[in-house]
């Protein structure tokens, strides 16, 4: 079971950083970081399947795989970025984890543009 | 049946796209990013939703088309009905026709001379579309005299060849006026004595 393991590394990755927290704060940040990227390792081989059955479903509902590969990419750098701001914010760096939150929503736009420019496509196609 | 297929085949993409969606929200991280994907992934919905809608709208004239072809198709059908109804009419009118013409002749035949029975055999123009329709073409007659004949046979055979004159005269009679009512030429009657 991945989630024993998960909950394992978080809740000695906790005990550690409540000790360093204090004494070693550029120390705790690592650990932090490591902890949540090990975990992500750990999460990898679920999240494929996951996309597997998500790309199934995506070519059974006949919607453009390119939508679909858009909205997964939007979804991880909304993870990635939720990731750097929150060890921003851990880091204290207040600053840096806005203009994280500033990129990702802006890559999430720009991703999304394509989607946008033909949604307007459709819309005017159907006036007549 | 077409029409209804692409109906199916739409909501059932609709079916999938909307567990797509949900699968997709439960994705998202809930944070500040939340709400920016959410919008991403209603346009993607959206679209996908509309597109088979679009088709639908593009090719209205085609389901026009293929209505004005189903119903030209049925009116096809209902002209070749009506027409296969006529041409039966047409087809009865003209037996009723040359059924009672024969009786006509018949009758006339019959109050010309004693015979048992007499059968006629007319061809006419049966063309209803023809100017000349009813026109009497040639005109069959076969002339039962039995009766007659076992009547003559008991009688002399002298009386049996003034008869026979007779009848040459009375056919020659008929002939004349049969000829004459129906305005047939006197080569195209043939007529035959039984």
């Amino acid at each position: 079971m991945e989630i024993i393991q998960i909950v394992a590394i978080g809740i000695i990755c906790v005990i550690i950083l409540s000790l360093f927290r204090e004494n070693f704060e550029d120390v705790a940040i690592i650990i932090s970081l490591s902890a949540s990227i090990l975990i992500f390792f750990i999460i990898i081989p679920k999240i494929s399947n996951i996309i597997t059955v998500l790309n199934t479903i995506a070519d059974k509902s006949g919607i453009n795989s390119i939508y679909v590969k858009t909205i997964l990419k939007i979804i991880g750098v909304a993870y990635i970025a939720e990731l750097g701001v929150q060890i921003s914010n851990d880091a204290d760096e207040k600053n840096i984890a806005t203009k994280i939150e500033l990129a990702g929503k802006i890559i999430i736009i720009f991703l999304s543009l394509p989607i946008i420019i033909a949604l307007v496509d459709t819309i005017v196609s159907i006036l007549p | 049946m077409n029409f209804l297929d692409e109906v199916k085949s739409w909501i059932i993409q609709i079916a999938y796209i909307s567990i797509l969606a949900i699968i997709f929200e439960l994705l998202i991280p809930s944070s500040s990013m939340k709400k920016y994907v959410k919008v991403v992934i209603g346009l993607t919905i959206m679209i996908a939703i509309i597109n088979p809608v679009l088709g639908f709208i593009k090719s209205g004239i085609n389901i026009n088309n293929a209505l004005e072809k189903e119903y030209n198709y049925n009116n096809v059908d209902i002209s070749g009905m009506t027409k296969q109804a006529e041409m039966e009419r047409n087809k009865l009118i003209v037996d009723e026709y040359k059924k009672r013409l024969n009786d006509q002749i018949k009758e006339r035949i019959l109050s010309m001379v004693n015979a048992s029975d007499v059968e006629v055999e007319s061809s006419i123009v049966d063309d209803l579309n023809d100017k000349s329709f009813g026109l009497v073409k040639e005109i069959k007659i076969t002339i039962f005299n039995d009766k007659n004949e076992s009547s003559n046979n008991s009688g002399n055979i002298s009386i049996e060849v003034s008869k026979a004159n007779e009848k040459t005269s009375e056919i020659d009679n008929i002939k004349n006026d049969l000829s004459k009512f129906y305005n047939v030429p006197l080569k195209n009657i043939t007529i035959e004595e039984r």
